[in-house]
This record gives structure tokens, sequence and C-alpha cells, in this order.
């Protein structure tokens, strides 16, 4: 079996048969040899999974599982433009050891009072350990649809060494890596240190010593087909655009057809339970203003204020959340809440639509 | 540059097999050996015999398809498209030690109250306690000997092998077993060696543990977990992956192999669902204004109301779902 190897010096790729100890390369000839330190730099790209014939059947089927799009979207959507464009990830595996000593923290209690301890007094201790970690980073490796790309999984199975003649043939166009395997390494590396480093963190107040050994297992470069779609709805002139994985056939992105009814629809289902949910609200007020010295009893244990303050608690919380879980499905991941950042619209999901 | 065929001949029968360039652990697609890039054998190479033919879990397909879209309109469906594959994993046996320290804060709230029940003084305390843990498990776990891997349901399948393994015993690899059985079958090649997957485990492990430590205490000081691996074994296991229409749209199924049950649907929300799923949510808007406005106040069930309230709630979530989503999940 023949294996891709590269020129440690030029990076060229060398001629190497299984059992061979030593290659020159054909370039600079740099001598290399083969011990347990082989330079694992590989290069490949992925091969079509979804033809150019089958890509308007991809799109229509992905955008039609949209709730309120038209079915006219089978017979009408026209693709305008389609590009066949292959784009660089790097894979790379590292490997981290790390021994560590210095002092961490612990804590002693005091002040019982019968219940538990209402003190604590921190205190501090020798402490030594080891951190072992292998992690594989997977990394988009350019500034063309970096958004759209930043959570992409790709699919990887079927690899091929990478040919730019053959990515021609295909009519693909090469979009070069941003950076180097050098660069991805430092990525990775940088990674596993972050890693290690909350680790230590989270152990230690002073490290005293530490010895690092940091090694990268393996290093891929893989150029991923894609097709870069530009269509139009029927009765629409505005473009819309659309990203699909041609090696696993997934739609990475692409803009929502028009659906006016649907967002009526939905806009007015969040009115009717966030108005319920104000009005339930008012009432309670009102109720609370009215009965709130009130000491009637509806049972022995239960008063008239109480009561109607779990009832109209109930129906603000239903509308509260009805409207919120309407909101999250039509808007999809555009509305993001985050307990320091609150609700914050972003456009990382598969499906955009455009705010017009 | 050019483009290599890759070959590789097997060290026991000599056969070359046709190989992927990102393939470190190749199955001899004559005699079934399993050795690495190196010629090095694995002699721990198991499998199991997948229950169903092509046609048979195409049948199953079509089943389950029609009894989860009997209301949603089942004549759209059409166009199966089904492969049958072993997946390479690496399974493990191992023995976890795992220790943690640290230290919790909470608080207590006392409540004094006179004889009409009326509050007279509230008190809240906080309260410091060491938190340690002390773990001696015996895992098993699987893991996927591919760098990248995109197979729809791939984390449902993970914790099926598991309990598979617990449950079944492994069988020895048999290449005539699978002969045997004539459909098409896609054997996947392992991309991580021995060495990395146990290195890989041992990380997953660690990191495991530790979130759990970390979720138990308020400040850990310590965390220690050691992960020794008794056994491993490499494993090939079959799955179906099926793709169907529904109209002109496509949908995914998984297919355990080993079971034949389906792991992993998606199954589509049609027009005439929306509607009904629509109805229902009118009907519990109106349910829960009766509950709140119309029914006698003096009625004070207390569990009553917080039952209505948790299936009002549960309810109209999937309802919800099914008005607005994009397509239902089901197994």
């Amino acid at each position: 079996m023949e294996q891709k190897v590269i020129c440690k010096n030029c990076s060229a790729p060398l001629d190497y048969r299984d059992g061979d100890t030593i290659a020159v390369c054909i370039y600079c000839n740099e001598t290399n040899k083969f011990g347990e330190e082989k330079v694992t730099d590989e290069h490949y790209c992925l091969d079509l999974f979804i033809e150019q014939q089958n890509v308007r059947s991809t799109l229509v089927g992905d955008l039609l599982k949209i709730p309120g799009v038209s079915d006219n979207i089978e017979t009408g959507l026209i693709i305008k433009n389609m590009n066949l464009i292959y784009l660089p990830f790097y894979i790379t595996q590292i490997h981290g050891n790390v021994r560590w000593k210095g002092v961490g923290r612990d804590a002693e209690f005091s002040g019982h009072d019968g219940k538990g301890y209402t003190n604590i007094h921190f205190i501090t201790k020798k402490e030594e350990g080891v951190f072992d970690d292998l992690i594989t980073v997977v990394k988009y490796d350019s500034d063309k649809f970096s958004e759209e790309l930043k959570q992409h999984n790709i699919a990887v199975i079927g690899r091929k060494f990478f040919s730019e003649g053959e990515i021609k043939n295909k009519g693909g166009k090469l979009i070069n890596e941003k950076s180097d395997f050098k660069k991805a390494k430092n990525d990775a590396l940088k990674e596993l240190k972050k890693k290690h480093g909350k680790k230590l963190n989270d152990e230690l107040m002073t490290v005293e010593e530490k010895v690092e050994d940091y090694k990268i297992i393996k290093s891929q470069l893989i150029h991923v087909p894609f097709w870069e779609v530009e269509w139009l709805e029927p009765n629409i002139d505005e473009p819309k655009k659309a990203l699909i994985d041609a090696a696993s056939g997934i739609t990475v992105q692409a803009d929502i057809p028009s659906r006016k009814l649907f967002m009526i629809f939905s806009y007015s289902m969040i009115a009717l339970y966030l108005i319920s949910s104000i009005i339930g609200g008012l009432v309670l007020l009102y109720y609370d203003t009215v009965l709130g010295e009130s000491q009637v009893y509806v049972s022995e244990t239960v008063s008239l204020r109480e009561n109607v303050e779990r009832r109209f608690g109930i129906f603000i919380l239903f509308g509260v959340f009805m409207s919120s879980f309407i909101i999250r499905l039509t808007f999809k991941d555009k509305v993001k809440f985050s307990l320091k950042g609150g609700f914050k619209l972003t456009f990382e999901d598969k499906f955009r639509e455009k705010m017009t | 540059m050019s483009v290599t065929a890759m070959e590789s001949s097997c060290p026991t029968c000599s056969a070359t097999s046709p190989v992927n360039p990102e393939d470190v652990v190749i199955a001899c697609n004559y005699c079934g050996t399993v050795y690495t890039i190196g010629k090095e054998k694995i002699a721990d190479h198991n499998f199991y015999q997948p229950k169903y033919s092509l046609a048979e879990a195409e049948k199953k397909i079509y089943k389950f398809i029609k009894r989860k879209t009997r209301f949603r309109g089942f004549n759209s469906y059409g166009g199966l498209k089904i492969r049958k594959t072993l997946v390479p994993y690496w399974v493990f046996l191992a023995e976890v030690k795992s220790f943690y320290n640290g230290y919790g804060r909470y608080t207590r709230t006392e409540t004094k109250r006179d004889k009409d029940g009326n509050v007279v003084s509230q008190k809240t305390t906080t309260y410091y306690e060491r938190r340690t843990g002390n773990f001696e498990d015996e895992k098993v776990d699987a893991l996927i000997c591919r760098l990248g891997a995109r197979i729809f349901g791939l984390d449902k399948l993970e914790k099926r092998i598991e309990t598979m393994i617990r449950t079944k015993p492994l069988q020895p690899f048999n290449q005539k077993e699978l002969l045997d059985d004539m459909d098409k079958i896609s054997f996947l090649s392992g991309e991580i060696t021995s060495y990395e997957a146990k290195e890989m485990l041992e990380t997953k492990i660690q990191d495991e543990y530790r979130l759990k430590a970390e979720k138990a205490c308020t400040e850990l000081f310590d965390c220690r977990t050691h992960v020794n691996v008794k056994n491993m074994v490499f494993l090939h296991y079959p799955i179906f992956i099926a793709e169907y229409t529904f109209g002109a749209e496509k949908y995914r199924v998984l297919v355990d192999g080993v079971s034949g049950d389906v792991i992993d649907a998606e199954i589509p929300i049609t027009t005439r669902l929306r509607v009904a799923s629509f109805i229902m949510l009118l009907l519990l808007f109106i349910v829960n204004i009766n509950y709140t406005f119309i029914q006698p106040i003096e009625n004070d069930n207390v569990t009553a109301m917080m039952l209505f309230t948790f299936f009002a709630l549960f309810a109209g979530y999937k309802l919800t779902n099914l008005l607005f989503g994009t397509v239902s999940r089901g197994s």
C-alpha cells in the first residue's frame, strides 16, 4: 500500500512504499528518514455525494420541510447560479501530558449551630498530579462562509488524496486554506493548553513546577465540496442563497422562501398568548389590590387571595411559556437566551429569514 | 500530483483489498482478517450478525413509517433507499476510580409564625459543608473508530451499543457468516489506532467525572480520575441507514442492525397534522380560560391545579412543536 508522506523540507509528496526507511525528495533532494518521526501531514479531498443534477431536489426537499413554505416551490423554484467550491478544513489530533506540582486549596469548617457549619476557612496544601489527554480539533480555515461553517460537522468518509486536477475536471473551484499546517497544529496545541490551564486553575492556586509534553499525532487538511447555490422562488425577482455540503447532502444554510401568511399566523398566536398573560396579570393586580387585606377563606387552609393567585398564576405561566415556545420555533435559533446577555438575535441556524 | 489507487494486501491470505487513504485499521474483504497499516493483525475482532436482510429491513421501515404517519397522510411515502453498513468501534471494558474533594454552600430559611399563621420573622442562614465523592465503576464504553463522522442518529447508536454489549455476547468476526447473507454490505475501516482510542477514552472519562464533580460542589479543590482499561476489542456493528421521500421531501432513518429496532427517524409533519395541532392548541387555551375564570372560585383543589398546569404545559409544548416545527423525530 502506498502512503502519502511529505518531505520534511519542502512538503512535496514523497514516493514511499511499505518497508521503506529512506526516501529522497525528487524536488529538493532532501533525504527523509522514516522512523517514529514520520511526517504525516496529509492533504485529502472528499468525493461528491450530491451531483449537480441532484442539487435542486435536495434544496427543494429541505425547503419544503419548513412550515408555511408554499408547495409551488417544488415546480417553480429556479436555480439561477450554482458553483462547486472546495473549502478547507483541518483535522488535528494532539496528545498532551502535563505533570504539575504546586499549592492548592482546601477548607476547614467551624461554627456548628446544630444544623450545619456556618463558617468556612480556606487553607492551602501541597498537591501534585498529571493530566494526560488526547483530543481531536476540527477547524474550518477560510474567511468565506466562516459564520455559516463554524458549527458545521463534516463527513469524512471516502477520502481521496488531494488532486487539484481532479477538482478542476469536476468544474470545482478550489478555495485555498488561510493558514498552514503549522498554524493548525498551533491552534490545536492552544486548545489543549487552554483545557489544561482551566483544569490546573481548578486544582492549584500557585503552580510551582510544570513539565509539559505535547505531541501532534496527526494533522490533515481536507478539502470538502460544497454547492453554493443562488435560486429564485416563483414570482419573486430577488435571488436567494443556499449552501449545501456536497459530500453529505446536508443543507448547511439557506434563505427561507417568503411565507407571509405563516408569519402573520405565528405573530397572532404569540400575541394571543402574550395578551392573555397580560390580562391575567391585570386581573391578578386588581384582585390583589381589592382583596389585599382580605382574610376570607375558601377552605380551612386556603384563603381566597391565595386561591385567586394560584389560578391566575397558572394562566400567566401558560401564556408566557406558550408564547416563548412559539417564538423559539418560529425564529429557530435566531433568538437565543443567555443568562448574561439576555435575548440575542443570531443567524447561525440552518435557515435564515430575511427581515424584509 | 498523482492520485494513487489504494490497495492493501492481507497478511493472512495475501488478497488485496481497496482501502481509503485515511484507513489505519483495515478489514480484508476476502478472509475478514483485521489488521493495521503496519500489517499487524488485530486478534480481538468481533461483530454482531445483522438480524435482517435488506429486504426485511425495508419492510420493517415501511411498517414503521406507515404506523407513524397513519394520521398524517401516508400516501406520499416512497423512494426508500437503504444501505447496510458495518461501523467500526473500539469497545472498552474499563475500571474507573475517581475521587473528588470540594465544598458546598447552601442557605436555609426559617420562618416564625404567630398563632394565626401570620409571619413574625424570617431568618436566612448560609451553611458550608465538605463535599467529597469516591467512585469505583466498571464502564463499558464504545468509541467510534472514525476521526470525523456524520451518521444520522450517531449519539443514540452509541448508547445502544453500550447496552447491547452488556446483554449480548460478542461474536468473533466471521466473514463467512456475512457472505451467506447475499446483500451487499459495506465495511467501514477504522481511522483511529488502538493507542489513540485508549487515550481518547481516558480523556473522555476523566472529563465526564470532572464535570460530575464540578456540578456537585460550589468550588472543587481536587479531582483525580484513574482509568484502567481491562479489555479492548474491535467491533464491527451492523446498521441500516435509509432515506425515504415524502412528496418532494427527503427524510432519514437509522435502524439498529442487531435488534432490528428503529433507533432514530425523521418523520414528516404534514399540513393535516399542523391543522389538527392548531385545533387542539385552541381547545387547550379555552380549557385554560374555563379553569381560570369560569370555575367557581371556592374550588381550591391544589393537586388538581398542579396536575392541570403540568398537563397544559406538556401538551402545549408538544402541540406547538408539531404546529411550528420543521420535522419530528421518533423511534
